[in-house]
């Protein structure tokens, strides 16, 4: 299907999702045809975590197709209010002009001027957002790196927790942009049982036991007592993402525990987190770890035959589940000699670039896989 | 190529429009869009353009436009004449 026809496909099952409830729907505001990228898998996430901090949700569905990430949320709350409130979002909320958030009823969608509100503004020119569309008055390169552009400079603002979270979710919207890779199977189904819904509630729970916690997390008793709580959180997760989550809180224990760090530092941590990773052998004879990273992508994209290779690992790494020894598991990571790992390199390879402030060539480089 | 029983395509969400396609003896467009009146006859003309391309010169269409592009307006209607056609 292309996207016109999963727009079609799309509105017939909003239509039907918004039967007995008012229905938002979520998605980025992002050109071109295929809109997934991490950048608008990041808005769509944020702007679920924000807009269900607002509203009684009663059931939330997700599709991921080109059309991007996108977020359906059931609620019983007056439509007007809803709106409203999308409204506000979007125009208040630091990144929500990169979102699309709609509302509406049994009866269709409520528009702006349902509620006598001015027509939606282009974040580029400030004039009417659906004029500059229809006289594709900006070219797609200069949308996508305004929405490229605002998305790292909010990652950067608020205190280091502030941040760190947002990095976790970053690296989550990473995991989407990776399962349609990894997972040989299409998101465009609208379902509410996605894997990624309790993905991003579980990041949720964690985010907030790391925030609540006042231990040192650079001793590595203190992160193994914290771990094992986060353990049973864990258990449900597959160990890809419960290994990917591992590192994040290292990586996380460093940054929150240093006042003195500076995104250099961060930068070396995240290098060190990635040796994990650097596995394959032609990398190995590398110095460089940084361009070891790059040529791992390299021979990723040069021969996808060993992206079957995954899915062996996956099977055996699952065998690990059981394990309870953190030590071994950690042993394990470190000891393993496989493309495996390159699923946490890009996760940590897109922290490294967005910390160094690379160019868009270099982020691009694993979008192409 | 004739319009046998009505049809659609389309959607009212942003950036689309929705295009409906009834048999008709003669041709009759209508267009309505959010973008305003100096848009209308754009539309129209992109809408005629591609009925002749497809052949087919009795019907009546309604367009609902929410802020398309051509492309998507040529895309729309092409998918209501074919769904129009099939039906036989």
């Amino acid at each position: 299907m292309n996207i016109l026809d999963l727009r079609e496909y799309r509105d017939n099952e909003e239509f039907h999702l918004s039967k007995n409830y008012n229905l938002i729907t979520i998605r980025p505001n992002f050109p071109g045809s295929d809109k997934r990228n991490i950048y608008s898998n990041f808005v769509s996430l944020i702007g679920l975590v924000e807009i269900l901090k607002d509203i009684d949700a009663k059931e939330v569905y997700s599709s991921y197709s080109e059309e991007g990430l996108i977020f359906y949320i059931q609620s019983n709350e007056d439509v007007y209010k809803l709106k409203k409130a999308a409204i506000t979002f979007e125009r208040w909320f630091q990144i929500g002009r990169l979102l699309d958030i709609d509302i509406r009823n049994r009866d269709g969608e409520i528009s702006r001027s349902n509620l006598n509100y001015a027509k939606r503004k282009c974040f580029l020119c400030n004039n009417k957002a659906h004029i500059c569309v229809r006289n594709r008055k900006h070219s797609f390169n200069d949308i996508e790196s305004f929405f490229r552009k605002e998305v790292i400079k909010y990652l950067y603002e608020g205190d280091r927790k502030t941040v760190f979270t947002k990095f976790l979710i970053f690296s989550s919207s990473v995991e989407f942009y990776k399962r349609l890779i990894y997972v040989k199977e299409d998101y465009w189904k609208i379902d509410k049982d996605l894997i990624e819904r309790n993905y991003i509630n579980k990041i949720l729970e964690i985010i907030n036991i790391l925030n609540n916690n006042t231990l040192d997390l650079t001793d590595d008793k203190n992160f193994d007592l914290v771990f094992e709580k986060l353990e049973k959180l864990l258990d449900d997760i597959t160990f890809m993402e419960k290994d990917h989550i591992y590192m994040l809180i290292h990586l996380y224990s460093n940054y929150i525990n240093n006042t003195n760090i500076s995104f250099k530092v961060l930068f070396n941590n995240a290098i060190d987190i990635s040796n994990i990773i650097i596995i394959s052998e032609s990398i190995k004879e590398r110095t460089n770890i940084k361009n070891g990273l790059f040529s791992l992508v390299d021979i990723i994209i040069k021969d996808r035959k060993k992206l079957d290779l995954i899915d062996e690992e996956c099977a055996n790494l699952k065998l690990w589940k059981k394990e309870k020894n953190i030590e071994e598991i950690r042993k394990f990571v470190y000891r393993r000699n496989s493309l495996f790992y390159y699923t946490y390199t890009l996760s940590i390879f897109s922290l490294i670039l967005l910390l160094m402030e690379n160019t868009k060539k270099e982020v691009y480089a694993f979008e192409y896989l | 190529m004739n319009i046998y029983k009505e049809a659609k395509a389309g959607s009212l969400q942003s950036n689309d429009c929705l295009v409906k396609i009834f048999p008709k003896d003669s041709l009759e467009i209508n267009v309505e869009s959010i973008l305003g009146e100096e848009f209308v006859e754009d539309i129209k003309n992109t809408v005629l353009k591609t009925l002749k391309k497809l052949d087919v010169n009795k019907a009546r269409i309604e367009v609902e436009d929410k802020g398309a592009i051509d492309i998507t307006i040529m895309y729309r209607v092409e998918k209501a004449v074919e769904r129009a056609e099939k039906s036989l």
